[in-house]
């Protein structure tokens, strides 16, 4: 009998202790994400590299948010502010269609269309109010994807509005056909990446010019145009290339292009952790 | 006369006649080499004639030539005050905002800088100090306006003549053609809603962007304008 109690007790310690692992591990799968977003200028290695694609005719396909997003650049006042600066371009992009979203300011020049950069009293205190919300350095250096989402909402919901996401990612590149559709719905999108390589080009006769460089480290875009071009080269074969348009939130670098397929140079695939476009209403 | 004798004057006739005869052969073969030597002995005579002055012609052409170069560079040298470029990486400066504009600027360092003069007119107006993070130097200045006449944003930044930032390198890349604008040359190149150029003017370098146009050409305009407002 008393074996037979031992035997029980065992027992029940055991299925207790394998219940508290199991209760621990869920916990752990259940905490926040490990990556944060941090990126500063001064992370970032502009290691140009310039490529020259030579063509006898070429085609070119572009479709972009109504006039593109605002180009906002990082505060030097705020660290590892690159969640809440594309949040704020993100804010001042649907602050052209609800005026109060940014309280007494206008985001864009009436004339135009066009939106305006950073000015010094309104984006400034917008991105310090974003900055909060999104808890940026906080629990670690910059923020992560959880917070960076949540502060966006808890803004836009302050303001009465309501806010949603979708994805528009597959595996570690965009997913060209609901990217191009949020586009055409004019909804920009926050990709949240890893080490990216962006571009920078011109049109010239009879040759395209691009420059790219590396921006190392964890960054968060707001992607808003896609770009198609096909080449018929000189050598008479067919080049097509496919790119994001994105707002870096960089004094040095606005905006620039990601490069996400190529019929004939290779192309990273592993830029992207996740991307979604954004829905303000 | 003996027998023995008599053998032995016409062994000695016979030898005498071998023997002039060898000392023909040997006297003109003698000759023959003397010839060849007097023939080897001009022949390397002249050879020892030409090479010096070959030689001496090529070193004195080469001299002349160095001479040249050493010239050309101290005098490019001269011409230029300070021929150092320094090449400043990201991990090496900070941008911060500013108050100050370009125009403030050129005054507190006493230079003649280039500026859109709009300061009146514009809607919108921001400025970047680029500066060192060791020392502070301010190695760019940038200022953002709106052209009030076209709606476009114009960003002009300004580096000193022999500081050269990464970051500024892809607008470099991207600057494909040349022109002369008013004895400046400038370098401009355009892409998606974009048009920038680059220019040197007293000592100092202009990169210039202007966003939302599809008008390659229209940075050039706004070089055009800085260009003669300078000039004035």
């Amino acid at each position: 009998m008393v074996k037979t109690m031992v035997k029980s007790v065992s027992r029940l310690l055991f299925t207790a202790l394998l219940v508290a692992n199991l209760s621990l591990l869920s916990l752990g799968l259940k905490s926040q994400p490990k990556e944060t977003y941090s990126s500063d200028a001064s992370l970032f290695s502009y290691n140009s590299v310039k490529e020259e694609i030579y063509f006898s005719e070429r085609e070119e396909e572009y479709i972009e948010t109504s006039n593109g997003v605002p180009l906002y650049t990082q505060l030097s006042s705020l660290e590892n502010s690159c969640g809440p600066t594309a949040g704020a371009i993100i804010i001042g992009f649907y602050d052209k269609y609800y005026e109060d979203l940014i309280p007494n300011f206008r985001s864009y020049f009436p004339a135009t269309g066009n939106y305006l950069p950073n000015d010094r009293t309104y984006v400034p205190a917008l991105m310090q109010d974003l900055y909060v919300k999104m808890k940026t350095n906080v629990a670690d250096v910059g923020v992560n994807e959880v917070d960076c989402l949540s502060g966006l909402k808890q803004y836009v919901n302050d303001k009465n509005l309501s806010f949603s996401y979708s994805s528009v990612q597959s595996g570690s590149n965009l997913n060209e056909t609901r990217y191009t559709n949020a586009l055409r719905e004019n909804k920009p999108a926050l990709l949240f990446n890893n080490t990216t390589d962006v571009f920078q080009f011109s049109t010239n006769n009879g040759v395209d010019v691009f420059s790219s460089s590396t921006i190392s480290g964890n960054h968060i875009y707001v992607a808003y145009g896609f770009y198609k071009v096909k080449y018929i080269l000189t050598n008479g074969n067919e080049r097509v290339d496919t790119y994001a348009r994105v707002a870096c939130g960089l004094s040095f670098y606005t905006d620039a292009f990601i490069r996400l397929s190529s019929t004939t140079v290779s192309v990273p695939n592993q830029w992207l952790n996740s991307a979604y476009s954004i829905s303000i209403s | 006369m003996s027998l023995e004798n008599k053998f032995h004057e016409k062994i000695e006739e016979q030898a005498k006649d071998k023997k002039e005869e060898k000392w023909r052969a040997m006297s003109s073969n003698l000759e023959l080499i003397q010839n060849n030597e007097t023939m080897n002995n001009s022949k390397n005579t002249k050879v020892l004639i030409r090479l010096p002055s070959k030689a001496i012609i090529c070193f004195i052409a080469l001299f002349i030539l160095f001479l040249v170069v050493v010239t050309i560079i101290s005098i490019y040298l001269k011409s230029n005050k300070n021929i150092k470029v320094r090449y400043c990486t990201s991990d090496e400066y900070a941008v911060s905002e500013t108050d100050v504009s370009l125009k403030e600027y050129a005054e507190s360092i006493n230079k003649t800088l280039l500026f859109f003069d709009w300061y009146e007119e514009t809607i919108l107006l921001t400025e970047e100090m680029t500066k060192l993070n060791d020392t502070g130097e301010i190695i760019c200045f940038a200022e953002t306006m709106m052209d009030m006449n076209t709606g476009y944003m114009v960003t002009l930044r300004v580096t000193d003549g022999w500081t050269d930032i990464d970051a500024l390198e892809s607008i470099k890349d991207l600057c494909y053609n040349q022109s002369l604008e008013q004895g400046i040359k400038v370098e401009w190149g355009g892409g998606l809603s974009k048009s920038c150029a680059i220019f040197e003017y007293e000592d100092y370098k202009y990169y210039l962007e202007v966003s939302r146009t599809d008008d390659m050409e229209l940075a050039l305009e706004y070089v055009a304008l800085l260009l003669s407002v300078g000039s004035e």
